[in-house]
Order: structure tokens, then C-alpha cells, then sequence
């Protein structure tokens, strides 16, 4: 494992970050997954409802194959996974070396609690003096100093707020267990100099650093600064600027002399300002202003005392970097009155979450903050913070008419329908898949309001309502209350982003977001580096994780071509013994370590009880389990005892994952048949004062373990071998970059394309919005794929049939370009069939050569007919989209005018350009052009679905469009050269492939994928995937970061000789099974079919996930789940009831 | 269509001072924020929202033919709340002055009134109010309006806050010589 | 401490109490004033609907001579449209070379030149940010207890430049307030306009957005100004407004000066109230009560 090349470090552990980690763990490189915050999950670990299914499904991102390897459980708890490190509360600082071998230096900050040792029993929490506001409900309730981080975390540690703590030592004095150290000790030890002629700023200054748990020295000029300097070691200075005799400066250019090192603030007031920022130059660390505001000021002085005392320099070698350090939100604190976010009952859409939330303020009611009182009422303002110039948000955040849609609906759904809901929006960016139709179903359906308007003014009523004043769409003021205001506040870059860029040594973005290229999404600026999800700026979850998806496979790819293969085999698939046919022999370990959680706990007289209830088994001790000695003491007991089976009694038995995947390589022993009960921290969880009564407790929980032990089905999990090829249908940008993804990594590929030349749709595309020649993209792509040993291109061919084949793999047959039947035999199967411009006859297109499609303008443009000759050029949006019939948007189309817009206004500037749209799809930074075109002169009409703008073609061939302006509230006429229709998308047709493999195609005709949100781009079968046009309309760098996805999720079972199946799957007892068949279509995976031959069900073992939905139905118990067994669960519940 | 408008170009010539106020307009999104927030809209004939869009559009004519942008208190509601950060009390000013300019007479009061002002200033380098308004009085030829603010104008004088004086006819004042440069260069631009 | 001091034309005459009081406050607070020698009209609302240029050049002129001075301070404006004007000239000229040559050429004749540089500061941002409501409170000799005092900011003391307060929902006086023992009068309209200029001009919008201003100080005992036009605006006509709206909207309308003069036993003589318009029989019992 630990090859130095095999390795990867991910820095965020939000979404994107598990989705790149798990990627990269699936690949069997080793992960470092590093977090600046003390728990994984990032923003999601606050949000309990997700769009489109208003579910969380997380835990859909955890593997499905080769899932023993990970933990089974809520990803929002907890991730264990035994090629991932997690390290929270970690940051990087420095990034040296070369891609493929990089140095990274990681440092921890110190945590006060010993991890080993909190059993999260909140002793010290409800002692605690401290209340702040509580970050984790967005300030909407009070927390104390020391806390946990997250409410449902796993393993569920307090951690201390060690700016807010104030040391009164209570904590320390009631935890049990001796976790928590606060080092007031070395505090004390930290000596702090304090120079500064006036006696009250001395005496203050001393008197508040000293109730932080400081030491302080003061001197009164420089001269008796420099003379204790000498004789003393301080870890700060504050010096003032402005001192009869040696002024600051000059002591701190002595100093300097005397001890670089050492870190010095200044102290000035206002008119001294320049000097001290002057004096940065001379190597002050940083300014302090008078007066002091002293929360601002004791901040400054922890933050120095930490960085020394910060556990600082783990090295780790890594082969490639992802950035996936994820986003903030725009806070309206910082511009209060605007947006009347001081007012009550006013709150960000964050707070609305956790309002909503079952584990948040409100316990999940619908109420208002200020006071508790039913929310019946409620608007929703978007673009809060963002496409705000004022705030230098010249961007879209791309995800806040969707939560906000969203959020509307939980509102209805909390209220039980009652709640009256209304969007106040600019644009409604309904550009992704299905999200046009939630947004009608909200409308049509929930009766969610939508309002097309930006308010401009919010004030409070007396009983805590808020009135809203806006601009209807007509243009007359209106008034309307509301009970509560939901800020949609839009995305920045997230804290800290400034420092990690330099640490990583790559460059930012204009709006402060990761810079990326143009094309490959992923790319930072330096090679080796990559982006994932929102840190690279602006996206929803399923955009995060397509870009972690793009991102862990452009690492995967550097690792792989420095070198660095897979490591040898993964312990989890080693072979285990076959023990079906011995009789159980069980041993029980007590760990006899000297923790402090042991309490009172007697191990001799737990032993012997567990030996009286079942005198078959064999009790031993060892100390410290969880170390190596412990697992050598282990191995040696288990190998005199001659047991196949094994429970240990210790603590923290989620520690334990990956030693047992050790003890399993060491012994043969397969990992599910051994366990670890704890046997510690329930004494102290459940309070529990009488020591029998928790011994009792303990007693019973180790006598579960023995039972289920004892009933569990030894047979291994199964491993199966799959062929190690692979087959992309489709030869545009998506299908190329695909199959070039999978092929760098050392598979055979065949890409099959209908047409003679690869490049697809692309190919009608002139430019990219950048200006960019498309051709050069294609161009490119081609002659790789041509140039690659491992893909076999096929043009001009079809595929005509396909069949399961051996290996759980595939056998395609394909008509080549000459007519001959090809056959080609894989085991996964990625679907690029791309796309194509839809056809139109609205807008009177084909009855005058000048109304063209967009693809026709660009190519028209492109040949140079842009400028010169044309006078005005109109566009229409939204053709034939975004209505019934064609009911969602095609993506591409407002950004691809903005760009023809734009580029006939720099061609030739005379030229009028008018669009006519619905709403502009400008999302993440499109949203500048936006700004562009209209700065260019661009205008822009919009039109609504019931008043479309209407088009005649005069005698003299101009084109005449008639259309209202809602903005002047006149009908207006454009007369137009050339007009434009934009058509909009639609996919290739997906049926014969979609039979071939047995997924299935959208009501629009795209690929049905297996979860929007958390699994893009596989499909409800094992084995297939889809990306591009085929799942969706999106631009060619978004075609191809979702390519690159696809491609990784396929490579993860392309990587390995042999693919485990999970220990826990279904299997169906033959003789009772009567084929009723009702399993088949409950099972959620596809994982059950009806051999005919055999006359049987048949259970796909890969794909089954376990999760017991067969099971369910079974009317005679006839499928069951291998680990959830009827006699092994009886057993537990006997052995729970003794 | 017989009621429709023509949209035509937004003029394109660099020393149309019209067309460089629409430069300046170009990137509103028409979110209406500004007539929200403008505690004069009410009163107007076309909103904020519409006179930019005009703007835009080149329908000079009717924007000048209207009144809204005198009715403009520079309160700065609009400039403040804008999210494209468009100076938008300046332009309603720009369009005061290209009115002023091009002595468009769609309002009566307004042109005289800052005319006489300045006039005031450019005499004695700071306004004298009683002076002032006798000129504006002159300028509008409206015998009703100085009556109405003649219980004020007592109450000032009673209380010493004003001078009584009549406007000099002499030529040349204080800041005369700083008008001439400044409509030179502005000529000059 | 040192101030340049830029009064403004409206302090000359119908705002004299707010030149005087600020004048007798700064002086009792230790703060020197440097009136600006030879100063000139800022060209308030006017100049920019003549010329662009003018109405940067003449607050320009203004700078320039504090400049010449030869002394270092910020520039005091008690008139926020002064104060807006000025800090427009001064930023546009260090912000953008072109204005600057234009300007610059133009003073030339003048024999003066800025080249950016004078921090301009409003009279409220003085008194909230450098003194502070601690002074205030400090110097109490008379207290006002009881008294509902509603903050009125007006408009360009906090648009476009929201330098020293939330341009939407001020608050910087609050406390200089509540530092003389009167209470702050709840309401939301501190930062509407009260028409400016265009109570000449247009007259009947003007005095509807007074009316909306005094209706909604119903139960406050004054209304606390810091800018001359809005003063002038909301003392002037209050009968006609009470006519006009059917229903008595008379209302004591003081400087803050004065206001917090009071409390600092400064005589009502020295603030100069016997020269405002709207000063209601109730409010001066009150003070002449207050004042034994």
C-alpha cells in the first residue's frame, strides 16, 4: 500500500472531496482525505433535503463494489473506508516536488481533546459557561465552547472552540474519562511583551491577556522593550507605533535584529496608520487598531499563540493533489441593511434548512426564529449576493433558484400545505436536467409562487412580519406581508482560499474561485493539481460531483503514467477459507488496556460470566488491542485457540475496520466473522452509577456479538472476474475523451461511431464561448484516440446487438463500415450517443434564407458574413423549449448566443443585436458575458410563453419582429437582417442501445441516470454508464468533465483481476422459492432476473447492494440476506433478552 | 401594430452626449430595482426601469418629451441599491443637463431654477438665496409662484436669515473667469 | 484636534443656527475649526445640469484651498449636499487622470490645483466617530429624559458614499442621542428623502414626501437633522402639510448640534433655537422646564 507513487492527498472532505477520495480509494491508491474543519460532509453535514427527490442520499455515493472495503452506513455520520486516512482538522502548507511526486506538509491544529478518550457522554458541554452562536444551526441557536460539531457524527467527539473558550478548566474537572486537557499550562508558558508609552493601554492590554491565560512582561518605551528582549524568550510583541524616544519602528527594526523570528503587531491609532502598515514592510506581522476592539484584538493573539503550538510538518508523498475545499456563502451580515438581514424573521436559505431540520433549532417545524410563532408566509429573494456588481459578484451561483424551489416545497411539506410560498427571482435558471419541470410542478402543483422581481425594500411590522416592496412585472409598486424572508444567498470562495491557492501554488480566479482551464475542467494552472466541486467555483451537488468525478480521474491518470500501478491486491479481496462446512469455534477477546474508560469495569468477572453462558467459547485478555503488540498477542492467542471465529471486547469499535482487514490477511479469516463490541463507554453514556447494572449492560451487548457470530453464514463473499474491456458507443467529444480516459490506463478500448469521422455534434459547433476554435478541440481528441494502442475506432459502424457474456461481462456485436458483423466482448459499457440541434418550422423558419438555426448563424459567422453586411441581427431563445412537448432547457443555447452576440458586436459594432428570451441562462461565471453583451449593447427583450414575439418576412426579404416589450409596455418591432432561432437540444436516439443494455431513456429521450443528484452518470445497470449529450444538454468542457466521470466509474472495475461482491447480499433458498417473481421488480439494483434454462431466479451478485428489499416482498421467506438471516437475528435478540 | 414602436439603434455616435449616457446604461438587466426604491416614481410619467430602457432603445423623443427625470431628488436610492452598480443619479442629472442643453421645454420650473442658481454663484462665489430665487421668479414668468413661497421668505427675513437684494445687472463676478475655462474645456472634450 | 471647516451657502443665511451651534459645540469639545478662507459655492444639485465639469470643479476649488493651507486635518461639512459634492470631486480627481487634467487646468485660473488628498467628513460622522456618545455623556450637565428624539439622516450624508454608516438603516445616532438621556423614537423613515431641491421646483411631490415624514414622527417630541435642505424642508410649510393632510403634523425640528448642545448646558442663546421655524409651545415648555 504504501508505494510512493499509489498515493493521493484530497483536501476538503465535503462531497466533492469524498466523491474524489472514494474514487481514488476504489482505484487502490491510498487517500490522505484532509479537512480544515473537525468532521467530514462539509456544507451537506447542515442540509437534510436535496433536490429532485427532497431526500439526502449521500450514502449513495459509498462504493458499490468492492463495499466491504468501506463503511455501510450514513455518509453524513461518518466515513471509514481502508484506503482512506481521514484527517480533520488539517490543512495544507506547503506543496513541493514534482507531479507524480509531490511533497506535502500537512499541519494539525492541537484539539485539546483526546479523541482516544472522549466518549461523547457531553459532561464537559453541560458545564460549560460559554454560549455562542451556534455555526452548525447558522447562528440561529447558541452553542457552548466546547461541543460537538456535528450531531449525528460518527464517532462523536466534543471538540473545543478554543477562541471562544475562556479556561475556567470546568470541563476538565468533570470528564471522566480524562480527554480533556485545555495546556493551560502552556499558556502560562507562552510570555507575551507588551511596549507602549500610555499606562491605561498597558494595564488593559495586561489585564485582558491574563484573563486569556497568558503571561505578560510590559515595558514603557522601546529602549526597555529591547533590554528585556534580550534577557527573555516572548512569543509576542505588541508594540505601539507612535513613543517619545524610539518610536515603533525603530524598536522593531532592533528587534528584528535581535530575534527574526519573533512575531510582532503593531498598535496604532487612525492617524498612524500608514506607518504601521509601513512597518510590515520592516516585518511586523500585522497591525492592531485603537481603540481595541478586544474580541478583534485577544482573536489576533490566539491565532499567533496557535500557529506555535499548532502541531505543525507531517510530511506525506503523494503522486497528485485534488482541491475540493469547497465554498462559502455570501454573507449578508456584512451588508445588513440591504437586504434587511438585521431585521427578525429574516434568514439566509442555510438558516431555513436548518429551521427545517429534524436536528436543528426548530426541531423541524415551520416556525419563526425571533419568536417561535408559526411561519405561514414566506418569500424567497434570490440572487442575494449574487449577479451583483455592487458586490463584485459578476456570477451566477447556479444553485440558488433550485434550493430555493426546494425549500419552498419543505415548506408546503412542513405545514402540511398551509404555508403560502412565493420566489421573488430576476431570471429562474432552470438549466439542468429536470429542473424546468420541478419548477412547474412547484407552480402548477404546490401553488409555489413565483414572482418576477427584485425587491428593493424590507421592512418590519410590529408583530414581527416583514413587509416586502417591489415592482411587479407590469411595473406598479406593490406591498405585500410576509411572515418570514429567505435570503437566497449566493456562493463565494470559502475562507481561507487565498492562503491554501499559495500553499498549492496555483492561481485564482477574477471572482476569487480556483482557475481552471478552459477545457478540462479539473485542471488547475499547476500540473498535478486538481479541482474538484465547488472550490473550482459555483456548482450544485451534482455538478460537484461530476467534477470530482473528472478530477479524481485526471489524478488516477498521473499516478498511473508515473509509474504507479494499483498496489498488489487489496486485503478485502484476499481468499478467504471456505468455512461452511466446520462448526463454529469462537473466541472472545477483552482488551485489558489501562484507559481510563475502563472505569470499574471487572474483565475477570465479564469473563467468566460470558464462559458460564456459553461454556463452547474461549475468553482471553490482551492489552491495548488496538496497537500492534495488541494484534500480535491477538494472533498468537487466536492461532492456541484454534477459533474460526473471533469477538472483541474493547472500545471505539469503529477504529477497529481496518485491523480487522489485517487480522483477516494474517489469519484467513474472513473479516465478517469477527466483530467488536464496546465494552467501555456505555457505562459512561448511559450514566449509569450502578456499577452491576452497567456491567450487566456490557454483559449483554458482548453475548449479542457471541450470537450473531455463532449463527452467521461463514461461506466468503464471492469474487467474480470481469473482462477488462471496455466499449464506448459514441465517437464525439464525449465518447473520445471517454475511451481516451480508460485507455491511458492501460485497458483496450473500442469505440464504435455511426459516423465516417469522429467528433459528433461538436463538429457544428465553430466556437467555444471563449473564442476558441472548436475544430482545434476535435482535432486533437481525434488524433489521440488515433494514436492510442489501446482503442480500436470504429466509424461508420453500428452497434446492432448485444448479450450477457461470461465473467459478468458482455458480448456486442457491431456492423462495421464495410457491413461485416463484428463481435467485441467487454465488461463495462459507457453510452456517449450524443445529441443533435432540434429541427424547427416556428418563427417562420424555412420560408426566408436569412431565418437560420444557431448552429447556421455560427457557421455563417464563422465564414465571415458576421459584421459587414449586417445591420441588425435578432435572435429568438428557447424554440420549441422549455413547454409542453419539449419541456426542458437546452443549456447551451443562451450562452451560445451571448457568444454570437458578442462576437458580431467586436466584428462590427454598428450592428444592432436584439434577443428575445425568457430567461438567460447565464449560470456560474457564464453570467459575466451576460454582463458583457449587454455592456456591448446587446438588447434584450423577454417574451412569456403566452405572448410570443411574432415573425414576418417583408417583401424586401427583411424580417420584421413583432414582439412586447414588458418593460415599456408597448408592442415594439424589430426589423432584422438574419435572425436566429435557438432549437434547443435533443438526444440521439438512445432505444436500440437502451434495449441492447436494458437501462432505459428519460421521457425527453435522455439517459436515465441511477440518482441525479449522487450517481450521475451510472445507470440503474451494473455496468453501463453515460455522459454527454446522451445524459444531457451541456457544453463541451462540461461534456467532457462528465466523460472523464463516467470513464473513472467504469475504471474502478476495470482495475482489478477479480471484483468482490459485498458479504451482505441476497440469496434466494431454491427449494421454497415458488416464482412469483415479485422480488425481480423490487430489487432497486436490477440485481435479479429469471433464468429460463434453469428455471430459476438468478441474483446478479455485484450488483445487489444488500439492502434486503427482496427479501421484503418474498411472500415465504424465500429470499433472504446473508448477514440479516431470521436465525441470526433471533439469536441476537435472545442473547439482548438473557 | 399600428401602436407598435419601432425599435431602432441605440446611436452609436461617440459625440452624441445621448448616446454616451447610454453607454453608461448599457448593462442594466431592467430588475426595476431603481423605481422600487424611488420615492418620486410614483409621480413620474415613464418609471426609472422605462427611462433606461429608452435610453437604450434611442427613443430620444418621447424620453424628452416627458418629465421624469426633473422629478429626480437625488436621493441615491436607485445608485445605492443597483446590483449592476450603474451610476443612476448621475444619469438622471446627464439627462437634466442634455434637456437643459438642447432646451427641450418639457418642464418650465426646473431649467430656470438651476440656471438661476448658478447664476448666483458664478456672480458672487456663493449663493444668496433671496437673490436667487427673485432671478428664477423673473426667468418663469409666473406672477402666481412667487406668492407661494412668500409666507417662508417672511419668516426668514423676520428671524435675520435672509438678505433682501435685487440681482445686479453688472457683467462679470466672482467665479466668472472659472465658468469661461470650464465650458471651454467642456467644449473642447 | 483640527478641522477644516467648509460651511456651505445655507449656513451663511437660512441655516445660520446650524452654522452657529456647530461652531459653539465644536468649540466646548476642544475642536479647533479652520474655516476655509475665501471658500465658494459646491454647486449643490445645480452645477451638474449645466456642465459635468463645473460641478466637479467648483467643491475642487474648495479642496484646493484647504490644500494651500498648508495644514493637515479633515474637512467638517455640516450641509450633506455639500459633503457629498465635495467627496465626489475629491474622489473623482484621485481616481481618474483625465478629470484630474480638467480640472486642474480649470482651477489654473484660479491659481490653485488638487491632486486628490482631503479626507472630507460629515458633521454626524465627526461627532458619532471621532467624539463619540462617551464624550457626550461625559460632559452631561442636563439631561433630557423623556424626550423622543427621532434621527432623521436624510439622504447624502449616507448615499452614495456609505462611509460612516448603513446607507439603508442608519444608526450612528442612536447613541449620541441616547447620551443625553433622551430616548431614540423608533421609525423607519431616518433615511427617506424629504424632496431636497425640488421643494422649489416641484413643489407638491415634495411636500407629499414631507407629509409621509412628519405622519410618521406622530409621537416623537422632535425630529434631529443634520443636513439644512432637509431641515428647511421639514420645518417650512408644516401648516400647509397639516391642512393638506387633514389632520395637525406639527413637530419640533432641531440641528443635532443643538440638540446635543442642550445636554451639555450650553444656554438655548448660544445654539441660536430662537432661529428655527418649527419649534412646538409643548417642546420649548419642556426645555425652559428642563432649564430650571
Amino acid at each position: 500500500m504504501e508505494t510512493k507513487t499509489g498515493a493521493a492527498l484530497v483536501i476538503g472532505a465535503g462531497i466533492s472531496g469524498i466523491r474524489s477520495a472514494l474514487d481514488l480509494a476504489e482505484m487502490n491508491y491510498r487517500v490522505f482525505l484532509i479537512d480544515k474543519s473537525p468532521h467530514i460532509g462539509g456544507i451537506l453535514s447542515q442540509l437534510d433535503y436535496q433536490f429532485p427527490t427532497d431526500h439526502c442520499g449521500m450514502c449513495k455515493m459509498l462504493p458499490t463494489i468492492g463495499r466491504d472495503a468501506s463503511s455501510q452506513f450514513c455518509l453524513r455520520k461518518g466515513l471509514f473506508h481502508e484506503n482512506i486516512e481521514v484527517l480533520p482538522a488539517t490543512e495544507m502548507t506547503a506543496l513541493e516536488g514534482e507531479p507524480g511526486n509531490f511533497k506535502v506538509t500537512l499541519d494539525s491544529a492541537p484539539s485539546f481533546i483526546d479523541s482516544q478518550k472522549c466518549i461523547g457522554c457531553g459532561r464537559c458541554s453541560a458545564v460549560c459557561p460559554v454560549d455562542v452562536a451556534d455555526g452548525f444551526n447558522g447562528g440561529l441557536s447558541k452553542r457552548k465552547a466546547i461541543y460537538l460539531p456535528v450531531p449525528h457524527n460518527i464517532p462523536n467527539r466534543f471538540t473545543i472552540d478554543i477562541a471562544a473558550c475562556t479556561r475556567c478548566g470546568e470541563c476538565e474537572k468533570v470528564c471522566p474519562t480524562g480527554a480533556v486537557d485545555l495546556r493551560s499550562e502552556a499558556r502560562r508558558a507562552f510570555k507575551i511583551l507588551v511596549v507602549d508609552d500610555e499606562l491605561v493601554v498597558r494595564d488593559s492590554l495586561k489585564e485582558w491577556l491574563l484573563v486569556e491565560g497568558f503571561s505578560v512582561d510590559m515595558a514603557e518605551s522601546g529602549a526597555e522593550a529591547i533590554d528585556l528582549l534580550s534577557s527573555n524568550d516572548y512569543g509576542l510583541v505588541l508594540l505601539d507605533v507612535k513613543m517619545p524616544g524610539m518610536d515603533g519602528v525603530e524598536a522593531l527594526q532592533i528587534m528584528r535584529e535581535i530575534k527574526e523570528e519573533l512575531p510582532v503587531l503593531m498598535m496604532t491609532a487612525y492617524a498612524t496608520v500608514e506607518t504601521a502598515v509601513q512597518a510590515m514592510k520592516f516585518g511586523a506581522t500585522d497591525y492592531l487598531m485603537k481603540p481595541f476592539d478586544i474580541e478583534a484584538l485577544i482573536a489576533k493573539v490566539v491565532g499567533h499563540y496557535e500557529r506555535t503550538v499548532t502541531v505543525t510538518g507531517r510530511v506525506i508523498e503523494v503522486g497528485a493533489v485534488i482541491m475540493a475545499a469547497g465554498s462559502d456563502f455570501c454573507d449578508p451580515a456584512k451588508n445588513p441593511g440591504a437586504f434587511g438581514y438585521n431585521l427578525p424573521n429574516v434568514v439566509t436559505g442555510l438558516q431555513f434548512e436548518r429551521l427545517v431540520s429534524g436536528s436543528g433549532p426548530g426541531e423541524g417545524k415551520l416556525i419563526r426564529p425571533a419568536d417561535g410563532r408559526p411561519a405561514r408566509k414566506i418569500a424567497w429573494l434570490q440572487c442575494i449576493g449574487s449577479r451583483d456588481l455592487q458586490q463584485k459578484a459578476d456570477f451566477c451561483s447556479s444553485a440558488c433558484c433550485m434550493f430555493s424551489i426546494k425549500e419552498a416545497l419543505l415548506a408546503r411539506e412542513k405545514s402540511g400545505g398551509e404555508a403560502e410560498t412565493a420566489i421573488f427571482y430576476m431570471d429562474m435558471r432552470t438549466f439542468g436536467k429536470d429542473f424546468q419541470r420541478y419548477r412547474d410542478e412547484a407552480e402548477k402543483v404546490s401553488g409555489v409562487r413565483f414572482i418576477r422581481s427584485r425587491v428593493h425594500t424590507i421592512e418590519s411590522e410590529p408583530d414581527g412580519s416583514l413587509k416586502l416592496d417591489y415592482l411587479d412585472e407590469k411595473g406598479a409598486q406593490r406591498e405585500e406581508v410576509f411572515d418570514m424572508v429567505v435570503l437566497a444567498t449566493g456562493q463565494r470562495p470559502a475562507k481561507g482560499t487565498i492562503d491554501l491557492a499559495q500553499s498549492a501554488g496555483i492561481e485564482l480566479n477574477p471572482a476569487g474561485f480556483c482557475r481552471t482551464d478552459e477545457l478540462y475542467l479539473a485542471r488547475s494552472t499547476r500540473e498535478g493539481v486538481f479541482a474538484g466541486g465547488s472550490f473550482a467555483g459555483l456548482k450544485d451537488i451534482s455538478e460537484s460531483l461530476i467534477l470530482a468525478g473528472s478530477a479524481s480521474l485526471e489524478a488516477s491518470k498521473l499516478i498511473w503514467s508515473k509509474g504507479g500501478t494499483q498496489a498488489a491486491s487489496s486485503p478485502s479481496e484476499a481468499a478467504f477459507e471456505d468455512l461452511s462446512k466446520d462448526s463454529p469455534r469462537l473466541a472472545v477477546a477483552l482488551c485489558a488496556c489501562a484507559t481510563p474508560l475502563r472505569g470499574g469495569l471487572d474483565l475477570e468477572s465479564l469473563g467468566a460470566g460470558l464462559s458460564r453462558w456459553d461454556p463452547s467459547i474461549r475468553v482471553f485478555q490482551v492489552e491495548r488491542a488496538c496497537t500492534l503488540s495488541g494484534r500480535t498477542a491477538l494472533l498468537q492467542n487466536m492461532k492456541e485457540s484454534g477459533c474460526n471465529m473471533l469477538s472483541i471486547g474493547a472500545c471505539m469499535p469503529c477504529l477497529y475496520g481496518k485491523m480487522l482487514v489485517n487480522l483477516a490477511k494474517e489469519t484467513g479469516l474472513s473479516p465478517q466473522l469477527m466483530d467488536v463490541v464496546d465494552i467501555y463507554s456505555p457505562a459512561y453514556r448511559s450514566g449509569e452509577t450502578d456499577p452491576l447494572l452497567a456491567s450487566a449492560r456490557i454483559q449483554s451487548a458482548m453475548k449479542m456479538s457471541i450470537g450473531r457470530l455463532k449463527t452467521a453464514d461463514p461461506t466468503p463473499a464471492t469474487s467474480f472476474g470481469i473482462i477488462r474491456k471496455a466499449l464506448v458507443i459514441g465517437g464525439g467529444v464525449s465518447g473520445m475523451t471517454a475511451a481516451l480516459a480508460i485507455a491511458d490506463h492501460g485497458f483496450k478500448v473500442d469505440l464504435v461511431e455511426k459516423e465516417g469521422a469522429p467528433g459528433g455534434l461538436a463538429r457544428s459547433v465553430c466556437r467555444m464561448i471563449d473564442g476558441a476554435r472548436t475544430a482545434a478541440v476535435i482535432e486533437k481528441l481525434t488524433s489521440d484516440v488515433r494514436a492510442n494502442a489501446n482503442i480500436s475506432l470504429h466509424t461508420g459502424a453500428e452497434v446492432i446487438a448485444s448479450k450477457p457474456y461470461e465473467r459478468l461481462s458482455f458480448l456486442t456485436t457491431i456492423k462495421t463500415e464495410n457491413g461485416e458483423a463484428k463481435q467485441l466482448d467487454h465488461g463495462v459499457t459507457i453510452l456517449a450517443t450524443g445529441g443533435r440541434e432540434a429541427a424547427t418550422t416556428e418563427y417562420g423558419y424555412g420560408t426566408s434564407d436569412s431565418i437560420l438555426t444557431l448552429f447556421e448563424l455560427e457557421a455563417r459567422l464563422e465564414k465571415g458574413a458576421a459584421a459587414a453586411d449586417l445591420g441588425t441581427v435578432a435572435m429568438i431563445q428557447c424554440v420549441g423549449s422549455r413547454e409542453p412537448g419539449r419541456n426542458y432547457c437546452s443549456r447551451v443555447c443562451c450562452s451560445s448566443a451571448l457568444k454570437n452576440a458578442l462576437r458580431i458586436k467586436k466584428e462590427n459594432p454598428q450592428t444592432d443585436v436584439f434577443i428575445f428570451y425568457r430567461d438567460i441562462m447565464a449560470y456560474g461565471f457564464l453570467e459575466a458575458y451576460y454582463t458583457k453583451a449587454r455592456q456591448e449593447g446587446v438588447i434584450f427583450i423577454r417574451y412569456s410563453l403566452d405572448q410570443k414575439p411574432a415573425v414576418f418576412v417583408s417583401d424586401d426579404g427583411k424580417i420584421r419582429i413583432s414582439a412586447l416589450d414588458p418593460i415599456l409596455g408597448k408592442d415594439i418591432v424589430v426589423e432584422a437582417d438574419l435572425l436566429a432561432l435557438s432549437t434547443g437540444v435533443v438526444p440521439n436516439d438512445l432505444s436500440g442501445p437502451g434495449e441492447m443494455f436494458g437501462i432505459e431513456a428519460n421521457e425527453d429521450g435522455f439517459f436515465r441516470e441511477a440518482e441525479y443528484k449522487w450517481q450521475p452518470v451510472n445507470s440503474n445497470k451494473r455496468a453501463i454508464f453515460g455522459c454527454g449529450l446522451a445524459h444531457s444538454p451541456r457544453s463541451i468542457p462540461e461534456s467532457i468533465a462528465m466523460a472523464q466521470a463516467a470513464a473513472q466509474r467504469a475504471l474502478v472495475m476495470l482495475n482489478r483481476e477479480k471484483v468482490q461482491a459485498g458479504a451482505v447480499v441476497a440469496r434466494v433458498r431454491r427449494s421454497i422459492c415458488s416464482l412469483c417473481e415479485r422480488c425481480i421488480p423490487a430489487c432497486p439494483y436490477g440485481a435479479r432476473s429469471r433464468s429460463e434454462e434453469e428455471d430459476r431466479i438468478l441474483i446478479d451478485e455485484l450488483a445487489c447492494q444488500g439492502c434486503g428489499s427482496c427479501a421484503a416482498v418474498c411472500p415465504n421467506s424465500a429470499s433472504v440476506v446473508r448477514g440479516y438471516g431470521d436465525r441470526q437475528v433471533m439469536a441476537m435478540v435472545e442473547a439482548a433478552l438473557e | 401594430m399600428a401602436h407598435s414602436q419601432a425599435l431602432g439603434a441605440p446611436g452609436h455616435s461617440a459625440r452624441d452626449p445621448f448616446s454616451e449616457i447610454s453607454k453608461n446604461l448599457r448593462a442594466c438587466m431592467q430588475c426595476g430595482t431603481c423605481t422600487g426604491s424611488c420615492g418620486s416614481a410614483a409621480k413620474m410619467d415613464y418609471t426609472p426601469r422605462q427611462v433606461w430602457r429608452m435610453v437604450q432603445s434611442g427613443l430620444k423623443e418621447e424620453l424628452f418629451t416627458s418629465r421624469t427625470f426633473w422629478l429626480c431628488s437625488s436621493c441615491y436610492y436607485c445608485t445605492l441599491r443597483c446590483p449592476r452598480g450603474l451610476p443612476l443619479t448621475d444619469t438622471m442629472a446627464a439627462l437634466k443637463r442634455v434637456a437643459t442643453a438642447e432646451k427641450y421645454a418639457n418642464d418650465r420650473k426646473s431649467p430656470p431654477f438651476y440656471k438661476a442658481f448658478l447664476d448666483s454663484v458664478r456672480k458672487y462665489g456663493r449663493v444668496r438665496e433671496a437673490e436667487m430665487m427673485t432671478r428664477y421668479f423673473l426667468a418663469v414668468k409666473n406672477p402666481a409662484l412667487p406668492l407661494s413661497f412668500v409666507p417662508l421668505g417672511m419668516k426668514l427675513l423676520a428671524k435675520g436669515k435672509m438678505e433682501l437684494q435685487l440681482p445686479g445687472v453688472s457683467r462679470g463676478g466672482k467665479l466668472e473667469r472659472l465658468y469661461k475655462k470650464v465650458m471651454e474645456l467642456e467644449a473642447a472634450q | 484636534m483640527k478641522y477644516f471647516y467648509y460651511p456651505g451657502c445655507s449656513l451663511e443665511h437660512s441655516a445660520k443656527e446650524y452654522d452657529l451651534s456647530t461652531r459653539a459645540l465644536m468649540r466646548l469639545l476642544g475642536r479647533e475649526l479652520l474655516e476655509i478662507e475665501d471658500w465658494t459655492c459646491c454647486g449643490a444639485s445645480a452645477a451638474d445640469t449645466a456642465s459635468r465639469l463645473l460641478s466637479i470643479v467648483l467643491p475642487a476649488r474648495n479642496l484646493a484651498l484647504a490644500q494651500k493651507s498648508g495644514e493637515t486635518a479633515d474637512m467638517l461639512v455640516p450641509c450633506s449636499s455639500c459633503y457629498l459634492n465635495l467627496k465626489r470631486a475629491d474622489q473623482l480627481i484621485g481616481r481618474d487622470s483625465q478629470t484630474r487634467g480638467l480640472v486642474n487646468e480649470a482651477l489654473a485660473e484660479e491659481g490653485l490645483s488638487y491632486g486628490g488628498g482631503v479626507r472630507v467628513r460629515h458633521l454626524l460622522d465627526v461627532l458619532a466617530n471621532d467624539i463619540g456618545a462617551g464624550a457626550i455623556a461625559e460632559g452631561l450637565k442636563q439631561s433630557l429624559p423623556g424626550l423622543r428624539v427621532a434621527p432623521y439622516y436624510g439622504c447624502q450624508a449616507l448615499r452614495p458614499f456609505a462611509d460612516f454608516d448603513d446607507p439603508e438603516q442608519p444608526h450612528s445616532m442612536d447613541s449620541l442621542i441616547e447620551a443625553t438621556g433622551a430616548s431614540v423614537f423608533d421609525w423607519s423613515m431616518g433615511a427617506k428623502c424629504c424632496g431636497a431641491g425640488l421643494m422649489t421646483t416641484k413643489k407638491e411631490l415634495a411636500q407629499e414626501l414631507v407629509a409621509d415624514l412628519l405622519d410618521a414622527a406622530k409621537g416623537a417630541d422632535c425630529i434631529v437633522t443634520v443636513c439644512p435642505m432637509c431641515q428647511m424642508n421639514l420645518e417650512a410649510g408644516q401648516k400647509k402639510i397639516s391642512r393638506m393632510r387633514g389632520r395637525p403634523l406639527e413637530i419640533s425640528i432641531v440641528y443635532l448640534p443643538q440638540l446635543l448642545g442642550l445636554s451639555l448646558a450650553m444656554s438655548g442663546g448660544g445654539l441660536r433655537l430662537d432661529l428655527n421655524l418649527a419649534l412646538t409651545r409643548p417642546f420649548k415648555q419642556r426645555l425652559a422646564a428642563m432649564a430650571k
